[in-house]
C-alpha cells in the first residue's frame, strides 16, 4: 500500500497488521440485521456501543430482528478500544483519502477513523463508535459496489426534490454540492452528499443512500422520487444554465459514481455501468449550472 | 513522424459510442476522454492492430484529404492519444 499520502505512515501500517490479524469469521456479543437498501446486511459488533451508533444513524424500519433467510453480507466490527487504542492515536493522520490494497481474494482498506478487511461479503472493520464517520466510511469504502450488484448505483452528488422530482447536483469535491443544499430552504434534501439513482419499471428514481453526509432526517431515508435532471455544478458570481451534449453528460455521470474502481471491477459490472450511464444520459437532460449565493439559481431547476 | 510500418494497437478499455462520438474510461488514469471526429474514426478502426501506412491510406480516403496533411495530422493525433495511454505504437 502506497502511504506517500498519509502524514502517518507508521500508524497507517500498525492499522493494516490490526486488521489483517482479526478473524473475518467471528461471533461477537451483539448482533443486529439490516436491511440496506436491499441488501441484507447481518452485523455483529463487539460492543453495544457501536450498535447504538449504528440505530442512531439509520431508519428504524430497516432494523430487523431476525435474519430472514441467509445474510448477503456480514459486517464484524470491532473498538479501537478493544485495543486499547485511544482516539487520539488512532485518528493522528492529516490525509482523508482512504487506501485500498487488493489481492486476489482480499481486499485492505485503511483511512483515518477506520481499518477493514474485505473477502467476499465478509466485511470486518475496526472503528472509534464515538463518531459515526468511522462507520459511514466503511460504507462508503464497499457498499457502492454491492448496491451495484442489485442495479442501485450510488452517487457523489447531492439530490433536492423540486415538484416531486428529484433533482441530481454533481461535481467535484468543492464544487458546491453541500452548499446548494444549504440554499434549499423549504425544499426536501435527499442527501448532500451520496444518493441512489436506481431503475423501476421504465423509469429511473433517487433516493438517499445513508453512506454519509447530512440528510434531514432518517425517515426521508425510506423515500424514492422520480428524477428530473442532472446538474454539474460551478459555483458562480451569476446563475446561468448551460445543457450538455451526450457525450460530455456520460462522462459526467461515470465520474459521479462513487467507489467504483474501473479495471479492478469485473466486465460485467463494467458493462452494467456504462449501460445504465447509456440509458440514464439519453433519456434525461444534463446542464452545467453556474450558481450563486442569491438562489436565484432554483428557477433553472425544473 | 512515425515509421509506415509501425504497428498501431487499440489499449483494451471500456469505452461507448454516444451520437458518433467515443468516450473512453481509462482506469489506469480515473479518467475519462471524449474523442474528436478523427480520433474517433481511429478508435474503430483500431478493433484490429493496424500499421501507420494502412490507417493513413484509409484516413485519406474517409476524410478526402491531402496525404501530406493527412499523414502529419495522424501521427499528431496518435502520438497524442498514446500519450494518454489510449494506444500504442510499436516501431
Amino acid at each position: 500500500m502506497d502511504f506517500t499520502s498519509y502524514s502517518n505512515p507508521s500508524l497507517s501500517q500498525k492499522k493494516i497488521d490490526l486488521v489483517e490479524n482479526v478473524p473475518l469469521e467471528c461471533s461477537l456479543n451483539y448482533k443486529i440485521h439490516l436491511n440496506y437498501h436491499g441488501i441484507l446486511v447481518s452485523i455483529n459488533a463487539s460492543r453495544e456501543a457501536i450498535l447504538k451508533l449504528i440505530l442512531s444513524l439509520v431508519p428504524t424500519s430497516w432494523v430487523k430482528n431476525e435474519s430472514s433467510g441467509e445474510s448477503k453480507l456480514k459486517l464484524s466490527l470491532y473498538s479501537i478500544r478493544d485495543f486499547n487504542i485511544s482516539n487520539l492515536e488512532w485518528e493522528n493522520e492529516t490525509s482523508s483519502e482512504c487506501l485500498i490494497s487488493s489481492t486476489s481474494n482480499q481486499e485492505i482498506a485503511i483511512q483515518r477513523d477506520f481499518a477493514g478487511k474485505m473477502v467476499g461479503d465478509n466485511v470486518v472493520a475496526i472503528i472509534n463508535e464515538d463518531i459515526a464517520d468511522g462507520f459511514f466510511n466503511i460504507l462508503r469504502w464497499f457498499m457502492p459496489r454491492k448496491l451495484l450488484q442489485i442495479k442501485n448505483t450510488v452517487l457523489h452528488s447531492s439530490c433536492v426534490v423540486v415538484d416531486q422530482k428529484a433533482h441530481f447536483f454533481l461535481g467535484h469535491s468543492g464544487y458546491g454540492k453541500s452548499t446548494l443544499t444549504t440554499l434549499a430552504d423549504e425544499k426536501l434534501v435527499l442527501g448532500d452528499d451520496m444518493n441512489i439513482l436506481f431503475q423501476m419499471g421504465e423509469d429511473y428514481y433517487a433516493k438517499g443512500a445513508a453512506l454519509g453526509g447530512l440528510y434531514n432526517n432518517k425517515s426521508i431515508l425510506d423515500q424514492s422520487y422520480p428524477v428530473g435532471a442532472f446538474y454539474w455544478l460551478f459555483k458562480s458570481s451569476e446563475n446561468k444554465i448551460e445543457k450538455m451534449e451526450l457525450a460530455e453528460s456520460y462522462r459526467k455521470l461515470i465520474s459521479s459514481c462513487a467507489n467504483i474502481f474501473w479495471g479492478e471491477s469485473d466486465s460485467q459490472t463494467e458493462g452494467e455501468m456504462m449501460k445504465l450511464a447509456t440509458n440514464v444520459t439519453r433519456r434525461y437532460s444534463f446542464y452545467n449550472l453556474y450558481f450563486s449565493l442569491d438562489k436565484g439559481f432554483w428557477k433553472y431547476v425544473k | 513522424m512515425l515509421n509506415s510500418n509501425a504497428k498501431i494497437v487499440r489499449k483494451k478499455l471500456p469505452w461507448q459510442e454516444l451520437d458518433e462520438k467515443i468516450v473512453i474510461l481509462s482506469p489506469e488514469t480515473r479518467m475519462s476522454h471524449e474523442l474528436n471526429e478523427t480520433a474517433s474514426w481511429i478508435w474503430k478502426e483500431l478493433e484490429h492492430e493496424k500499421s501507420f501506412k494502412t490507417l493513413l491510406e484509409g484516413l485519406i480516403e474517409y476524410f478526402d484529404v491531402d496525404d501530406t496533411i493527412a499523414s502529419s495530422d495522424l501521427a499528431e493525433v496518435l502520438i497524442a492519444m498514446k500519450d494518454i495511454a489510449l494506444i500504442e505504437i510499436n516501431d
